[in-house]
């Protein structure tokens, strides 16, 4: 048992015993009697258990060691006297303020002989204010070095007498202790930040800000520190960090669009379309391409009451990005740079020449088909004695090197004084890919990315109630890639045999067979050009604050204008090689080689050019009011916002109408004592997409919260739980994406084939018809309810955040689909008709300590979820196996293997199946018995693609200046769908394919392997055996260690000498190790082959100091 | 303050533009009616053959299709495999078609309206005419959904809602018996044609293309042949077919009166007096049956043209050209097609097969599987190295098939001669790529000689749905079946020999004997219908509608070997063993469409 634990057990047991009840908080009686034994304790315990019992609030920052060791034995003695047993022999005194005792140090009195030699004292007066512009009542605000100090009074308000060259430290229980100095002024007024993670901590919520013990809704927030990771993209980091994120990111390639995220799932039919809104400083942005350095806090709103003020557009959760202001002080000027190496975290690994050629001769034999290699062909790839024509080429060796490099470089300065503040980021990231090149191209084919960030927020006081903030923030990224897609190039390697032709000719031809086009991945890597990509964007928001508080205290007005430009182009140098196919050599041995395509090299590179870009327009205008009376707590907010986005390169009508958006959200909140809260929160708002009757929806949502373990009942466990808190809400949030189209209620003449009439044909007529019928629909409906659990223990030793969410969404945006194919419609009417049920759980649990020197944290986190399809308006299937009605949406279906044909009597005696069934070929379960395989056989499969289970566990250790922290992430309850030439042998016949090295793991006729991973080999597809079914279907569960970070941080003595605030080093990995039961490639990819650009492992190595 | 912010940009979110164009726009208008009309038309690209969209050469027993096998895109592959249900949706032209339909219908429905067509002074005829375009649209359509499907669903001449309640009539309509459905389709032949020009002759020039009284007419021709096959004419096998209410779709009892609907349907256009076969002539006058028969196809618009497909460039040529003339090289005549072409001498080489699949050869024809001589095809300048099999063929085999070591059509590109070689590691062979030809035969029916995929360059011309030759084997086939011995049918069977360049039945240079019996004449003209017309998606129909596609579609299928190198390559291979249930008689039904209307019945077997 922990010793703490233990102590505070033993206090709690003499509580009862004394048989004395705790006094209300807040209130000092002095005529009170206090019971107590304390033993051998530290001073900070003994404070607090004075407090448990007397209700009484200490305020005893920064006054020497309290972990000294004191004891104390009081039988019906006042608090006085307690409190003087107590400090005796530490060094310490005390004074009462008020309801407070502030502890401080004993020659607190001394100064006074000093005063008469002060000669120019001043008298400083201030507010302290919490970041919700709360006034802060029992701040101890103290002169540095001379121990005289105050307390702020109920409004927050404190006077000193000091030196202009004095300096001042504020501190209060539960926020950062600022120390500022005096510097001549008279009035200084102060905010102070909670402690992360403390109650008091001031979070971003939907269209503002909230305590966060007050808060009602689900959302998560990451530490920022954390998304800190050598990677290109921001959204690579989040997976396992966040309770309630799913995430998986299907391609490594640099430029590409990092990972997919869901927020709690999948609701809707389509993941594209359930994409969570994302906003950045409070304007709807992409977030990927952000420097997390400039990031100050990250969090996803989860449930009703934290989206609902998003009406029609946050039924798919909410993100929330804001980034870095300054604060009041000096330039602190922050540097970080690393440096590393990456490479491919699987790559799959494909079979040499020999083990190719046996197969394919095994693949036609023995399905009575003739060998397609002879024996002396065989022979010769084997001995490699001539490899222009008897070649054993690994297609992924010829394109890849062994590592890849990566580079990232931060500075930025903040800072600023009581009028203004600034925060001025700049970044760089590189980051060059894992291609080879070939030295003699003039040009770079390589796969690479560069990334130029600024970021600034700028905020003014122009009056004394006048706030204004300006953020700019922009980034610059030039992408290069080969003239030929990554896919298309891993494609290839999947197509090309090891034994077709050699990487490059001897003679420096390039080879590749007679085709429609070039096939060659190595040709296409490294001789068909380049794509050079630029993508920049600007964003910016001026923010005007106004109080109010002439009219009404604590009334605020603030207006914000956001206005953001991207501009994205695209320049293709291409060209096409020559090809050449030896099929021979002549009398001098010199290869005879054929011309492939002829006419189709070119020796220049091609110009072509895609451009993309758009602007948009933000306005919001805001209302808010916040105040205490006693106990009570009241807030309201009342918001009205639109937007406008153009698309600057639209090619139609339809698409260069600007996308537009306006609607009105409101939030009342009451707290009571910090124990109750209740909160209601509305969005009224449409979408452009619906008709004018149909346009506005009115989005509510309540939710409540239960602050248990400030109940008086409570008190007897509050040494061990300190907090404990319940959250509910439930309402109704929308979701406007209707697959893509725009303005679904009105009908649509569509441009259609035409047709040509003429001799010559020459008389052309586009063609016209109906597109769209008019459908009179609306947006979707998120019903949502969740339950959550916020807990504290053991003095903040454990914390648990814990929600189990249920989500019934109606009205989804389908075509309607059991309409008769005979009405011959061009496209069935849209209605709101689906019916998506979505539940599950998600939690985050940390345990931190420490032991000396050593401290240490936990951090798990879990995030489950279920879909279930309720309605579809498809027609009932033949078969209640086949029904997509109360499955997973995208639920696979496909055949259940069950293992292989042992024997041709076992073939005769079982449902008949397509095509050529031998021994060795899957055996298929018959589910309708109508002696035959079908489709009507097929069932759900598997969970599909898409994880129900994500989970996180982060560690982190730090002992003196070094720490080791990290992040393992996982799945679960997912499954990868095998399929494609190359993951399934000769899968387009002996013609083209390569086959993996696992190859050998077949059933044969020698071999007749019943576990094998492959079935009888085929030539093509002749049979079902490459069908989906459970055959091919793999567990995907993972756990990846995602990222492990070992620091060192330059010692306290040596910074100051140095002058330097802070300076670290630091080793960091990414995708360092993976578990996972499937091993053939990237298992995060996904379905198929891995036939993508993988995730990729880093090393860096860095430094970072500010000063 | 709030709300008037909202209020007072009211219209921030109504910008959708009030010049949309709409429906009723359409049909006011005349060039938007004519691009609405134009729209119908283009649903005649479900008929016709680009060989990627369609079945009907991949699934008959002359082709091979195979290049990328993806289910539903040369999904003939896997049917031809028997793997094929329902549910499957291969080829599902059912839905294609009924769009088509409702569009044809909407078309006529509105079409009187047109103001600004009715203000031209021709205006009224040119609306007749224009409905008469689209009702003969939407009767092809049916007719060839019956072609495919069987029995169908025939529509009311309204136009359905879209939005209907679900309970509605109108949405659970039933099959139509087969007899009902083939009337109703001739009879709305029959209006359309009264409205429209007789034939391509007498339109401009830059109407060609546009329906005709004629086209029409061998609309009906064809469907009355399929009506009156044994197929749908009393096929006992398919007396289980029948609707919910009990109401048979297909009459169990023969009716020969079928056979002379379909003679007389064919003679109609016959007697218009305004077609021929395309003859051209050589050297002293003579007939060059060569050039007659590869030219009928590229001189567009003579003499034998009755109605085309207009969109340029839908036959695959890219698909009959050599690898490394930027070809795909894959669509494979079958071993049974090249076989069943004759010698220059008119004898059939091939009389049948054994048991183990070998040919039966015709000691008379002078044909041999063996050894190579010097041989010249009458396209190339010289004569070449060929494989006796494929020396001293008739005409069509060398207008119609590209075989190995044959040049490619195109002599004239910037590559010169470029010859096919479809052996394993040929040129056009199946090491290292899927695009090739599995039988080592590609198509050349219609391949325009100066067509060249490396460059783009494509001889757009239309394509060919009906012509007269066909007209005159749909007679000859119908007249011997109910009037055996009729002049007629050795009269118009000759025509077609004679512009093939190959000795006719008791007449004209070294005539062959004429078949005796009506079984014989039968044979013959089965035999040539499919020689004439291979390659012109007949073939899959012919099987069906005489059902003999049991013994035609499958089992073993041959061709040479194309998976090894010369020698080998020369002999006769299995490329494909095929699978025929007789379900496949007709398509089945495609689930989707049972599963949304109560009220449909599935095809037998299916």
């Amino acid at each position: 048992m922990n010793k703490g634990l233990f102590k505070y057990l033993m206090g709690m047991l003499l509580l009862l015993q004394s048989g004395i009840a705790a006094h209300t908080y807040g209130q000092v009686n002095r005529a009170d009697r206090i019971s107590i034994r304390l033993e051998n304790i530290t001073l900070e315990d003994a404070f607090k258990q004075l407090h448990q019992k007397t209700g009484v609030d200490f305020i005893y920052s920064s006054v020497g060691d309290l972990n000294q060791k004191v004891s104390v034995l009081a039988s019906e003695a006042s608090l006085d006297v307690v409190l003087e047993k107590l400090l005796s022999g530490t060094g310490l005194t005390f004074k009462k303020v008020g309801s407070k005792v502030v502890i401080h140090p004993r020659k607190a009195r001394q100064p006074e002989k000093q005063e008469q030699k002060v000669v120019q004292q001043v008298t400083i007066t201030g507010t302290v204010k919490d970041p919700l512009d709360n006034n802060l009542n029992g701040v101890s605000v103290q002169i540095v070095g001379s121990g005289q100090g105050t307390v702020t009074d109920s409004l927050g308000y404190y006077k000193l007498f000091v030196k202009p060259t004095d300096s001042l430290t504020f501190s209060f229980v539960g926020y950062e202790t600022i120390t500022l100095p005096v510097k001549n002024r008279v009035d200084l007024n102060v905010t102070m930040e909670a402690v992360s993670g403390s109650l008091n901590e001031v979070v971003a919520i939907g269209y503002g800000r909230q305590k966060k013990v007050s808060m009602v809704g689900a959302q998560s927030t990451v530490d920022v520190k954390q998304l800190k990771l050598p990677t290109a993209n921001l959204n690579t980091a989040l997976a396992g960090r966040l309770a309630g994120v799913v995430s998986v990111q299907r391609s490594g390639e640099l430029g590409s669009k990092g990972a997919d995220i869901w927020i709690r799932g999948i609701s809707t039919f389509s993941s594209s379309l359930s994409a969570p809104l994302v906003l950045v400083d409070g304007v709807p942005r992409d977030f990927s391409d952000i420097d997390p350095e400039d990031i100050s806090s990250f969090s996803i709103l989860k449930d009703a009451a934290a989206t609902a003020v998003y009406g029609v557009r946050g039924a798919n959760g909410v993100i929330l990005i804001s980034t870095k202001t300054g604060s009041i002080g000096k330039p602190t000027i922050k540097v970080r740079y690393n440096e590393g190496i990456t490479q491919f975290t699987k790559l799959p690994s494909f079979a040499g020449g020999v083990d190719y050629m046996k197969a394919a001769n095994e693949a036609s034999v023995t399905r009575g088909g003739q060998p397609v290699y002879s024996q002396e062909d065989i022979d010769k790839t084997a001995s490699r004695e001539d490899p222009d024509l008897y070649p054993d080429v690994d297609w992924y060796d010829a394109l890849f090197r062994n590592v890849g490099h990566q580079r990232n470089a931060n500075a930025n300065i903040g800072g600023g004084s009581e009028n203004a503040k600034y925060y001025i980021g700049l970044s760089y990231y590189d980051e060059t890919g894992m291609y080879k090149q070939d030295s003699l191209q003039k040009y770079d084919s390589q796969n690479s990315l560069k990334r130029y960030n600024v970021t600034s927020n700028l905020t003014v006081n122009v009056t004394k109630t006048t706030e204004v903030k300006l953020g700019v923030r922009g980034y610059l990224i030039n992408v290069n890639y080969p003239g030929t897609g990554a896919g298309t190039i891993f494609g290839n390697a999947f197509m090309k045999t090891p034994v077709i032709h050699p990487i490059m000719y001897s003679d420096g031809k390039t080879p590749d067979v007679a085709s429609s086009g070039l096939t060659n991945p190595y040709a296409q890597l490294t001789q068909t050009g380049y794509v050079n990509q630029w993508r920049s964007q600007l964003a910016s928001n001026l923010q005007v604050t106004q109080d109010l508080k002439f009219l009404l205290r604590g009334l605020s007005f603030t207006g914000k204008f956001a206005f953001d430009t991207y501009n994205y182009t695209s320049m293709h140098r291409e060209k096409v090689p020559d090809t050449y196919l030896a099929i021979g050599r002549d009398e001098d041995g010199n290869l005879i080689e054929q011309l492939t395509n002829p006419g189709k090299g070119t020796e220049y590179l091609n110009y072509s050019a895609v451009r993309n870009g758009d602007r948009t327009i933000y306005n919001e205008y805001s209302l808010n009011y916040h105040s205490s009376f006693g106990k009570h707590d009241v807030s309201g907010m009342l918001l009205y916002n639109q937007s406008d986005k153009l698309n600057t390169q639209a090619s139609d009508v339809i698409t260069s109408l600007p996308y537009r958006f306006k609607g009105l959200a409101g939030r009342a909140s009451y707290g009571f004592d910090d124990r109750y809260f209740a909160e209601f929160d509305f969005g009224y708002n449409g979408s452009e997409n619906f008709a004018p009757e149909n346009r506005y929806g009115f989005f509510p949502s309540i939710g409540l919260g239960w602050v248990v373990s400030k109940e008086k009942f409570f008190e007897p466990l509050r040494d061990a739980i300190s907090l404990l808190k319940f959250r509910f809400s439930h309402g109704e949030v929308g979701n406007s994406q209707i697959d893509g189209s725009r303005f679904a209620y009105i009908a649509t003449v569509d441009n259609t084939s035409g047709y040509t009439f003429g001799e010559k044909m020459d008389n052309k007529y586009g063609g016209k018809d109906i597109g769209d019928y008019a459908s009179d629909v609306t947006w979707e409906v998120a019903k949502k309810t969740n339950l959550g659990v916020d807990l504290d223990a053991l003095e903040g030793k454990i914390s648990l955040q814990a929600d189990v969410f249920k989500e019934h969404r109606t009205g989804i945006f389908l075509r309607r689909a059991s309409l008769p194919y005979y009405l011959g419609l061009q496209a069935n009417p849209y209605g709101n008709v689906g019916i998506i049920d979505n539940h599950g759980i998600d939690g985050t649990l940390t345990w931190r300590g420490r032991w000396g020197d050593f401290s240490y944290e936990f951090m798990g986190n879990f995030t489950w979820s279920r879909n279930k399809v309720i309605e579809d308006d498809l027609p009932n299937y033949k078969y209640p196996w086949m029904e997509r009605k109360g499955r997973k949406v995208s639920q696979t279906f496909g055949y259940v293997a069950l293992g292989l044909f042992e024997s041709e009597a076992e073939i005769e005696n079982s449902p008949t199946q397509n095509g050529d069934v031998r021994p060795g070929d899957i055996k298929f379960k018959d589910m309708n018995g109508d002696g035959k395989i079908d489709s009507y056989d097929m069932v759900p499969i598997g969970y599909g693609s898409i994880p129900e289970m994500v989970y996180g566990l982060g560690f982190s250790f730090s002992y003196k200046n070094f720490s080791l922290s990290g992040l393992f992430q996982g799945v679960g309850n997912v499954d990868l769908m095998l399929s494609g030439e190359g993951m399934q042998p000769f899968q387009q016949g002996l013609s083209r394919g390569n086959v993996l090295s696992n190859i050998n793991d077949r059933w044969s006729e020698d071999n007749p392997d019943p576990n094998a991973f492959y079935p009888r080999l085929t030539p093509g597809t002749l049979n079902d055996n490459y069908e989906n079914s459970t055959w091919w279907l793999k567990n995907g569960k993972y756990l990846r260690l995602k990222s492990l970070t070992i620091n060192y941080n330059l010692s306290k003595t040596l910074l100051k000498k140095m002058n330097f605030k802070d300076a670290y080093f630091f080793l960091e990995g990414i995708n360092l190790l993976t578990f996972s039961p499937f091993k053939i490639y990237d298992v995060e990819l996904g379905n198929g082959r891995g036939a993508a650009y993988p995730n990729m492992k880093t090393y860096a190595v860095g430094f970072g100091f500010s000063f | 303050m709030l709300l008037s912010m909202i209020s007072c940009n009211k219209d921030f979110l109504n910008q959708v533009p009030d010049d949309k164009l709409t429906i009723e726009q359409v049909f006011q208008r005349k060039d938007l009616s004519e691009e609405y009309l134009a729209n119908i038309y283009y649903y005649l690209s479900y008929t016709y053959p680009n060989s990627t969209g369609n079945p009907w050469e991949g699934l008959s027993d002359e082709t091979d299709i195979t290049y990328n096998r993806d289910d539903n895109y040369y999904a003939s592959y896997q049917m031809n495999l028997g793997n094929w249900t329902a549910a499957s949706g291969y080829y599902d032209t059912w839905s294609n078609y009924y769009k088509g339909i409702r569009s044809a219908s909407y078309f006529i429905e509105n079409i009187g309206g047109n103001a600004q067509i009715l203000a031209l002074s021709n205006g009224q005829q040119l609306i007749t005419q224009y409905s008469a375009e689209a009702r003969f649209l939407r009767a092809f359509f049916y007719a060839r959904l019956i072609m495919q499907y069987g029995p169908v669903v025939i529509l009311p001449e309204t136009v359905i809602p879209p939005d209907l309640q679900s309970d509605d009539p109108l949405l659970a309509l039933p099959r139509s018996p087969l007899d009902s459905c083939v009337d109703y389709v001739a009879r709305q032949l029959d209006l359309a044609a009264k409205d429209l020009p007789a034939s391509y002759s007498q339109q401009s020039r830059l109407d060609y293309g546009r329906a005709t009284a004629a086209a029409c007419k061998a609309m009906k021709s064809e469907l009355l042949l399929y009506a009156a096959s044994p197929l749908f004419n009393g096929n006992k096998d398919y007396a289980a077919l029948k609707n919910n209410d009990g109401t048979a779709l297909i009459d169990t009892k023969a009716d020969n009166n079928k056979w002379k609907k379909a003679a007389d349907a064919a003679k109609e256009i016959i007697d218009m007096n305004r077609f021929e076969l395309y003859k051209e002539t050589g050297f002293g006058g003579q007939l060059d049956p060569y050039l007659s028969l590869q030219n009928m196809f590229l001189t567009t618009f003579n003499k034998e043209w009755i109605f085309s497909y207009q969109n340029a460039n839908v036959i695959n040529e890219r698909g009959l050209t050599p690898r490394k003339a930027s070809g795909y090289a894959s669509i494979g005549p079958t071993q049974k097609i090249v076989d069943e072409f004759e010698m220059s001498n008119g004898q059939r080489p091939i009389t049948g097969y054994k048991a183990d699949g070998s040919p039966i050869i015709n000691p008379e024809s002078g044909y041999s599987e063996t050894g190579f001589s010097d041989f010249k095809a009458f396209d190339d300048p010289k004569a070449r190295q060929t494989y006796n099999m494929w020396v001293n063929r008739e005409p069509r085999f060398y207008v119609n098939i590209s075989y190995g070591g044959r040049p490619w059509i195109n002599t004239t590109s910037s590559l010169g001669t470029v010859i096919y070689e479809p052996w394993w590691d040929g040129e056009s062979g199946g090491n290292g790529s899927w695009d090739y030809s599995r039988t080592g035969y590609l198509w050349r029916k219609n391949v325009s000689p100066n067509s060249d995929p490396k460059t783009g360059k494509y001889v757009s011309r239309p394509l060919l749905i009906f012509r007269y030759g066909e007209i005159l084997l749909n007679y000859v086939e119908a007249l011997n079946e109910y009037d055996p011995g009729n002049a007629d049918i050795l009269k118009y069977l000759n025509a077609i020999r004679e512009r093939a360049g190959v000795p006719q039945y008791g007449e004209g240079e070294n005539p062959l004997p004429a078949p005796g019996s009506q079984a014989e004449m039968r044979n013959a003209i089965h035999h040539e219908r499919w020689v004439e017309l291979c390659f012109e998606n007949r073939r899959y129909f012919d099987t069906r509608r005489w059902k003999i596609a049991t013994q035609t579609d499958g089992g073993k299928f041959y061709s040479m070997n194309s998976n090894a190198n010369p020698p080998a390559f020369y002999s006769r291979f299995v490329f494909e063993t095929r699978v025929f249930m007789p379900q496949y008689y007709l398509f089945p039904i495609p689930q989707s469409v049972m599963d949304r209307d109560e009220n449909m019945v599935q095809n037998p077997g299916w």
